[in-house]
């Protein structure tokens, strides 16, 4: 429409389009209240596809953890009919009693049990089987499919898109702002402060480059992140020797503290820095995409920079 | 059992099935329970059975009434009102996935009974050529370069070319002078299976974790999520190779007493060899494409067959692939129900309910050879 209207007056005034633009702005957010709380509207999701929802969905699934736990902490449980088996799990999940007895639990996307469900939306990502999802898109069920999971602002977008979509969107928002405010409580506390040298090892001897939340969590938390240093990109599995020229401070693992502690009895970390120093550290809440991070962001603060946080 | 020539040297006897029982020891090494036909019309109605079982009983749980009537109603083209929910579980997801999962099974058994005959070795599966590992390869490009958002059906294409071209690269090492040896076709098929095996997991350091995770789903063998149309692309491929192989079954059977003996009774065994190889890479190549690898229907179910009905591919080979059918459904079935709604990985319950009985079998056809 608004195309149509440019289209057809191309020497129309700077002043009278802004009116126009006004008019048909007033008019926007007046159907928007109308339509009891912006519906029908349309989101476009992370591939770019476009969703057209009539009415707030009130049967919504969750096929994968991420929006397990952003779904159940910004909507009603109730209307949430599909999670994870995973959103059961408290080492996964900070929505264990959120989920209710009303929901399917998947181990993995399952078209039979996705249709009879009979959900409004299906919430999937790109990890999903690939032939169920695309069974499941032509037999008619409305996907929103999300893509990326690669940084800690990604999580925050997810969050707000989730809003978006069940119309929880002042709920979702305020997850949003309450997380870059204590967010900015941290930044405040380290700024300024010498940054130690940080690295993410997992049981795998994995580690994490740029293009992982871990690697925004160490930045944030005021620490460098030694992956990236060394050129590392996303999740790579490194040869134990490698430590020893990476020489961190500081070595963080969200697989679990007997992971920690095993850690600190290896020979190679017992010969870096972070070993001789005892700062071999488990850190919670940083493997789940979701507003959480921002609970492994404190924690992680107040390990590298003890004194900042004195009282 | 068709390694071991004995006295197969004699005459592997033409058409003759007691001059092939004297020339194999078969009597002695199977355990014929029935004649060839009736035990093909036994399986013949496991598989419907199997079909029947396994399109009633799923994740969900629906009414076995409906179920019937779902099916019913649409096979026959009936006007009859359904409710929609179940049409679509039963109709759109369920049943194809078992008739896929036939569709494969009888593809994978057909061609490992026709390899483990062709290379007279009981360890020979579909994957011998290095097929299954070209397709993969295939696959995992097609995965990698994006391709599945462009056209699903880009993938399951590179996949089957994966497979042909490495059947052809394999066939080339082996042949000199239009002679094909098969100790080293063995050879080069497990070479070029490794090198395509290292490149695929080369290619995990260098793909993004959702690539990854689309390559991981397809090597693993997968059967979720399969429509009417796999079932209608894979199905005229491994009929038509089938009954190739089927209609090879006597030459098969004249090579396994030696090339020698075989050409000496007018085999043409070079053509023989290159057709059985084609054809197989055909059919596995179909049901790779589709459901990436599934391991074992291929390399135990012509075993548990021959065991049961003998080495004479004339009836070897439609047992194995009915036999393949049935294993496949009902080993997809208890992968989609034992632990609902946990699916496991169908190639986990293959390997789980297959090897014991398989085993079961091997040891008392031991007995009964040391008896006889």
């Amino acid at each position: 429409m608004h195309g149509f209207g440019v289209g057809r007056k191309p020497k129309a005034s700077a002043p009278g389009l802004c009116v126009l633009a006004v008019v048909f702005g007033y008019l926007l957010a007046a159907a928007t209240v109308l339509a009891a709380g912006g519906f029908p509207r349309t989101v476009v999701d992370e591939l770019g596809q476009a969703i057209v929802l009539e009415q707030p969905p009130q049967r919504i699934i969750s096929a994968g953890l991420a929006m397990d736990n952003i779904l159940l902490s910004v909507t009603d449980p109730a209307r949430v009919v599909g999670v994870t088996r995973f959103a059961l799990d408290p080492a996964y999940s900070y929505v264990v009693d959120r989920v209710g007895d009303h929901m399917v639990i998947f181990d993995q996307l399952n078209a039979e049990q996705v249709l009879a469900a009979m959900p409004d939306i299906v919430l999937v990502t790109e990890w999903n089987d690939p032939d169920t999802v695309r069974q499941l898109r032509e037999l008619g069920v409305q996907l929103y499919t999300f893509a990326g999971f690669d940084s800690v602002e990604d999580a925050l977008d997810m969050v707000v898109r989730i809003g978006e979509i069940t119309g929880d969107e002042e709920r979702a928002q305020a997850l949003v702002d309450e997380f870059r405010r204590r967010l900015d409580e941290v930044t405040g506390r380290v700024a300024g402060r010498s940054r130690p040298r940080v690295l993410y090892l997992d049981d795998w001897w994995g580690t994490a480059g740029p293009g992982l939340a871990f690697h925004d969590i160490i930045e944030l938390a005021g620490g460098i992140n030694v992956a990236a240093e060394h050129g590392l990109r996303g999740w790579q599995a490194i040869d134990p020797e490698a430590l020893l020229a990476m020489n961190p401070d500081v070595i963080v693992t969200s697989t679990g503290p007997a992971w920690a502690e095993h850690l600190k009895g290896e020979p190679v970390v017992q010969a870096v820095r972070a070993g001789r120093t005892g700062r071999v550290y488990y850190v919670d809440y940083m493997g789940i995409h979701s507003h959480h991070y921002i609970l492994a962001i404190e924690l992680l603060a107040r390990l590298l920079h003890p004194e900042a946080f004195q009282p | 059992m068709s390694a071991t020539r004995g006295p197969a040297e004699a005459v592997p006897g033409a058409d003759a099935t007691p001059v092939e029982e004297a020339a194999f020891g078969i009597r002695s090494a199977a355990l014929i329970v029935a004649r060839p036909a009736t035990l093909i019309l036994a399986l013949a109605g496991m598989l419907a059975a199997a079909v029947v079982v396994a399109t009633a009983v799923g994740t969900v749980r629906l009414p076995y009434g409906e179920t019937a009537r779902v099916v019913l109603v649409k096979t026959l083209g009936l006007a009859w009102p359904l409710e929609p929910t179940y049409e679509t579980i039963i109709w759109s997801v369920r049943l194809p996935r078992v008739l896929a999962a036939g569709v494969i099974g009888f593809a994978l058994a057909v061609c490992g009974t026709a390899m483990q005959g062709l290379f007279k070795n009981p360890l020979a599966s579909p994957d011998i050529l290095g097929v299954s590992s070209g397709g993969a390869l295939g696959a995992v490009a097609g995965i990698v370069l994006g391709w599945p958002l462009v056209n699903p059906w880009l993938v399951p294409t590179a996949a089957f070319v994966g497979a042909l071209v490495t059947l052809v690269v394999v066939y080339a090492l082996a042949t000199r002078d239009g002679r094909t040896d098969m100790a080293t076709l063995l050879l080069a098929g497990v070479a070029v299976s490794s090198f395509a095996g290292a490149v695929i997991a080369l290619l995990y350091h260098f793909v993004e974790d959702g690539v990854l995770r689309q390559i991981v789903y397809w090597l693993m063998g997968n059967l979720s999520g399969k429509r009417w149309e796999h079932v209608a692309v894979m199905a005229p491929l491994v009929a038509a190779g089938s009954l190739g192989l089927w209609l090879l079954s006597r030459d098969l059977n004249l090579l396994m007493g030696g090339e020698d003996d075989a050409r000496a009774l007018g085999v043409s065994v070079e053509r023989t060899k290159r057709w059985v190889m084609a054809l197989t890479a055909l059919v596995t190549g179909a049901a790779v494409s589709v459901a990436g690898v599934i391991g074992f229907v291929g390399l135990i179910v012509p075993h548990m067959l021959r065991l049961l009905i003998g080495p004479d591919h004339r009836w070897l080979i439609p047992a194995s692939g009915l036999g393949g059918a049935t294993f496949l459904i009902l080993a997809d079935l208890l992968a989609r129900t034992a632990f609902s709604p946990v699916e496991l990985r169908t190639g986990i319950v293959t390997a789980l309910a297959g090897v014991p009985f398989f085993l079961y079998l091997l040891a008392r056809r031991r007995e009964m050879v040391r008896w006889s």
